[in-house]
C-alpha cells in the first residue's frame, strides 16, 4: 500500500464443521453435534512509505456446538501487529510486476479467556511471533499470482488445569507449550481496470510437532493441526470503498474440523 | 558488507520478535532431589498392615555375612556409574513409593478413555484379554483409579512393613558399613540395607499395575529393572538385597492381588442387572430416574461399584452413615427448586472464576482423576516433610483405603437414589466440564476430596485449613462447572469426613503411634 493511505476492514467470518479428525481418522461425535464459531473483525493498514505498511487486527469471537450441553465462548481475542516491508519489486517493459514482501509480526491475547477447552475456546491463548515472505507477479493485464509462507513461533499458555498429558508422559504444570505453526498459500486470480478481483486459493496450515487428539478425547493445545483447504476470493471497488467475501474448505486434515469457512467485509480507503 | 546485513536480516527480525513475544517453547518439570527422611522410623517392622496376618508371615532367608557377601561388596566397589545411570538413581531416589505413585497416576490418565459407540450405537466393553485394542482395557474411570491407588498403596506398606522387620531381625550391616573404603554414592541410611526397600517397592508396585495395566506389562517390568539397577549403579545395595527385596515385594503383592480377585470389582459392571436399581430406587419413592446424557445413551459407570469389598469399615457402618446422609431432595420441593436456580443462574452468568475453579478441579477423561490429584498433593507433603519410604507408604495407604471406601459408599448411593443431572431436569442448562456418566446424588469428587483431605489433615494437622479448603473448592467446583446440585456437594463433603474418620482411626491404632 502507498505512503500515507490507510486502509480499514471489518468483517465477519462464521466457520462450521460437524466430521473434525481424531488423529487420522476422520469421525463424528454425537455428543457435540456442529461446531461453528463467529468472528467480528477489525482490521487495518496504515502506509507508513510506499515500501512499509504497519497492520493490525483485533478479533471478536464466539463458539459453540449444536448439541452438547458444554458452554460455548465469546469474546475479544487476540491483537495482531505486523510491519509489511517490500524490499523489491520491478517493472518489466511491457507493464508486468514482480514484487516481494516480508511480514513480521506479534500478536498477544487481550485478556484471560478459557484456553484449553478447544475448538470451544476463542483462541488458543498463546503470544506469537511471525515471519513471513510473500512473491507475486501481476500482469499487464491484470493476471497475478502470489505465494507466500509463513512460520509462527507460538509461546506456551497458562492452562487452568494443574497437569497435562502429552506424547504419552504427564507433566505436572499448568504451563502447556503449544506447537509452532507452518502456513502458505497460493494464489491465482484477475484484477479488472474497474475494480473487480478474485482468485482461488490453495492453504496448507501444519504445526511443527505436537501429538494427535487421543481416543476420543477432546483436542489439547499440544496437538499436531494439518490442514489443506481451497477457496475463492472476490472483492468490487467503488471508489474507496471495497466489499469483498471469501469461502474456503478444508479438503484434508489431521486434529482439525472438516471447515467451512465464510468471510464477508468492507474495506474503506482514507488517502491522508 | 552490504549484502551480508541484508541477508542476515530475517534473522535477526526472528530474534526481535521472539524476544518481544517472549516465546518459550520447552517447558520443564519440577525436579526433585534425593531424599534423606527425617526419621527412618527403626521400629516401623511392627505397625499393624492391612493384608498380611504378620510381618513374617513371607519367609526371608536369612542373609549371607562371610564370603558370598565380601564377593558381592568387591563387585558393587567395581561399579562406576555415568552420568545418565547417577541421573536415574537420584530420581528413584527422590522416593520409589512416590516414583510407583506417580507410574500409576500416568497410566490412569493414559487409560481414562472412554469407550467410543460403534456403528450399532453400542459402547463396547474393553477386552482384558486384548488389552491394547481399542477401546484400551482398562477404562481407569475414578472408581478404578480409587481402586488402583488402594492396591498399590497397600502393597506398599504391607511389603515395607515385612522389609522393616527383616531389617531389623537380620541387621546386616548396610555395603558402606561392612566395607568403609566402599563409597555410596547417594544419601545412606541408618537402616540395614537387607533385604533392599527399594526392591521391595519395586516388585510389589510393578506386580500390583500389572495386575490392574495388563497391556503395560513391558513397561512395568522395564521400570522396576531400571529402579533395582539404580541401587546398585549408586552403590547403595548388593545383588543378594535385591533379589531379597524383588522376592518378598512378588510375594506380598501375590497377597493383595488375591485379596483384590475377591473384592467385587468383577461384578461392578454387571449391566444385566442394572434394571433392578431403577427399581429398588423406584419403590423407595424417588420416580426420577437418571438417564445418560450421552448420544447415543451410554451404559451407567459400574452400577455395582458400591457392592465392592471397603478397607475400614464392613457392610453395616456403610449402610449407617448412607442413613446418615439421607435422601435427597425432589423435584416439585422447595429446597431442589431453589438448587435449580442457582445452577440456572450460573448457567447464564457463569464467571471467568467459576470456569477456572471446574476445570482446575475437573480432572475429567484423560486424566489421573480425582484420586490421582489427590495422591499428587499427598505425596507432595510427605516429600516436603521428609517421610521415610515406610511412613509415605502408611500415608497412601491410609488416604487411598479411605478414598476407595469413599469411592464405594459413594456408587453405593449414586444408584441407592438414582438421582438426574441437573441437565436432564432442566435441558437449557449449560456446563463448562463434561457431565459424568453415572447419578448425581451424591457428588464423587466431593466424597473422595472430603476423604482424603480429612486423612491428610489427621497426619498434617499445620496443613488441615488448606486441604479442607481444598476439598470445599472441588466439591463447589462441580456446581459451577453446572453439573452437580448443592446437595450432591454438600452431602458428599459430609460423607466423605466420615469415612475418612474411619481410615483416621484406623492410623492411629496401627502402632505407628503417629
Amino acid at each position: 500500500m502507498s505512503g500515507n493511505v490507510m486502509c480499514q476492514v471489518l468483517s465477519y467470518s462464521t466457520t462450521t464443521w460437524s466430521e473434525y479428525w481424531e488423529g487420522a481418522n476422520k469421525r463424528i461425535n454425537a455428543n457435540l453435534g456442529s461446531f461453528s464459531s463467529q468472528s467480528i473483525m477489525a482490521m487495518g493498514a496504515y502506509g507508513i512509505t510506499d515500501d512499509l505498511n504497519v497492520i493490525y487486527a483485533l478479533p471478536y469471537v464466539t463458539t459453540g456446538f449444536s448439541d452438547s450441553y458444554l458452554t460455548g465462548y465469546s469474546g475479544v481475542q487476540d491483537v495482531s501487529l505486523w510491519l509489511k516491508y517490500k524490499p523489491f519489486s520491478y517493472t518489466t517493459s511491457s507493464g508486468d510486476k514482480y514484487s516481494v514482501f516480508l511480514t513480521g509480526g506479534v500478536s498477544t491475547p487481550t485478556r484471560d479467556y478459557v484456553v484449553n477447552q478447544l475448538p470451544l475456546s476463542i483462541g488458543m491463548g498463546s503470544s506469537t511471533a511471525s515471519l513471513r515472505g510473500v512473491l507475486d507477479f501481476r500482469t499487464n493485464s491484470g493476471w497475478y499470482v502470489t505465494a507466500q509462507a509463513g512460520y509462527t513461533n507460538r509461546g506456551s499458555i497458562k492452562t487452568d488445569e494443574t497437569s497435562y498429558f502429552f506424547n504419552g508422559e504427564l507433566y505436572y504444570t499448568s504451563q502447556v507449550p503449544v506447537p509452532d505453526a507452518i502456513d502458505a498459500t497460493v494464489r491465482i486470480g484477475y484484477r479488472d481496470a474497474k475494480g473487480l478481483q478474485a482468485d482461488i486459493f490453495l492453504d496448507r496450515f501444519a504445526c511443527a510437532d505436537g501429538d494427535d487428539i487421543r481416543y476420543n478425547l477432546m483436542p489439547t493445545p499440544t496437538v499436531r493441526m494439518q490442514s489443506t483447504s481451497a477457496g475463492i476470493f472476490a472483492k468490487y471497488n467503488i471508489g474507496n470503498l471495497g466489499i469483498f467475501g471469501n469461502v474456503a474448505h478444508v479438503l484434508a486434515g489431521r486434529n482439525v474440523g472438516r471447515g467451512t469457512a465464510i468471510d464477508l467485509g468492507f474495506s474503506y480507503i482514507i488517502r491522508m | 558488507m552490504k549484502s551480508y546485513l541484508k541477508a542476515s536480516t530475517p534473522h535477526v527480525l526472528l530474534v526481535a520478535f521472539l524476544l518481544i513475544a517472549g516465546c518459550s517453547t520447552t517447558i520443564d518439570g519440577p525436579e526433585t532431589a534425593p531424599q534423606t527422611p527425617a526419621t527412618f522410623d527403626e521400629s516401623g517392622g511392627t505397625w499393624k498392615t492391612y493384608i498380611i496376618g504378620a510381618a513374617d508371615e513371607v519367609p526371608v532367608p536369612a542373609p549371607d555375612t562371610a564370603q558370598a557377601f565380601q564377593a558381592e561388596l568387591a563387585a558393587l566397589k567395581g561399579v562406576n556409574p555415568d552420568e545418565s545411570q547417577m541421573s536415574t538413581a537420584r530420581f528413584w531416589a527422590a522416593g520409589g513409593v512416590m516414583r510407583w505413585n506417580e507410574i500409576a497416576r500416568e497410566l490412569i490418565a493414559a487409560y481414562n478413555t472412554p469407550p467410543k459407540s460403534d456403528a450399532e450405537g453400542k459402547y463396547p466393553f474393553p477386552d482384558p484379554t486384548n488389552p491394547l485394542k481399542e477401546p484400551r482395557f482398562p477404562f481407569a474411570n475414578p472408581p478404578y483409579a480409587s481402586r488402583t491407588f488402594a492396591l498399590l498403596s497397600v502393597a506398599q506398606y504391607d511389603a515395607l512393613v515385612a522389609t522393616w522387620h527383616y531389617k531389623k531381625k537380620y541387621a546386616r550391616q548396610a555395603p558402606w558399613q561392612a566395607d568403609a573404603s566402599l563409597r555410596p554414592l547417594l544419601p545412606q541410611s541408618s537402616l540395614s540395607s537387607y533385604p533392599s526397600e527399594d526392591a521391595v517397592v519395586a516388585a510389589a508396585s510393578r506386580e500390583i499395575l500389572k495386575f490392574l495395566f495388563p497391556g503395560e506389562v513391558p513397561m512395568l517390568t522395564a521400570k522396576a529393572q531400571e529402579h533395582k539397577d539404580s541401587r546398585r549403579w549408586a552403590r547403595m545395595n548388593v545383588q543378594s538385597d535385591l533379589d531379597a527385596g524383588e522376592a518378598l515385594g512378588i510375594a506380598i503383592a501375590q497377597k493383595v492381588i488375591d485379596y483384590a480377585k475377591k473384592d467385587g470389582m468383577g461384578g461392578a459392571n454387571n449391566q444385566a442387572a442394572f434394571p433392578t436399581l431403577i427399581q429398588d430406587a423406584q419403590s423407595r419413592g424417588f420416580t426420577t430416574i437418571w438417564t445418560s446424557r450421552e448420544t447415543p445413551p451410554r451404559p451407567p459407570m459400574l452400577p455395582f461399584f458400591g457392592n465392592v469389598k471397603t478397607w475400614n469399615f464392613g457392610q453395616a457402618e456403610k449402610v449407617a452413615m448412607r442413613t446418615t446422609i439421607g435422601p435427597p431432595p425432589k423435584p416439585g420441593e422447595a429446597a431442589f427448586e431453589k438448587e435449580i436456580q442457582e445452577l440456572l443462574d450460573i448457567s447464564s452468568n457463569r464467571s471467568r472464576e467459576m470456569v477456572r475453579i471446574a476445570s482446575y478441579w475437573a480432572d475429567g477423561a484423560g486424566s489421573y482423576s480425582p484420586p490421582g490429584h489427590w495422591n499428587r498433593k499427598a505425596t507432595d507433603l510427605t516429600y516436603a516433610a521428609r517421610y521415610s519410604e515406610l511412613r509415605t507408604a502408611r500415608t497412601l495407604a491410609l488416604m487411598n483405603t479411605a478414598v476407595m471406601d469413599a469411592g464405594v459408599c459413594c456408587w453405593d448411593i449414586k444408584y441407592y437414589y438414582m438421582t438426574a443431572r441437573p441437565t436432564q431436569i432442566n435441558a437449557s442448562l449449560t456446563t463448562s466440564t463434561g457431565i459424568p456418566n453415572f447419578p448425581a446424588y451424591t457428588s464423587g469428587h466431593s466424597t473422595f476430596s472430603a476423604a482424603a483431605a480429612t486423612v491428610l489433615s489427621a497426619i498434617f494437622p499445620t496443613e488441615q485449613a488448606s486441604l479442607l479448603a481444598w476439598a470445599k473448592e472441588a466439591s463447589e467446583s462441580r456446581i459451577y462447572g453446572g453439573i452437580h446440585f448443592r446437595a450432591d456437594c454438600e452431602k458428599g463433603l459430609q460423607h466423605g469426613t466420615l469415612i475418612g474418620a474411619y481410615a483416621v482411626e484406623r492410623g492411629k491404632k496401627d502402632g505407628s503411634g503417629l
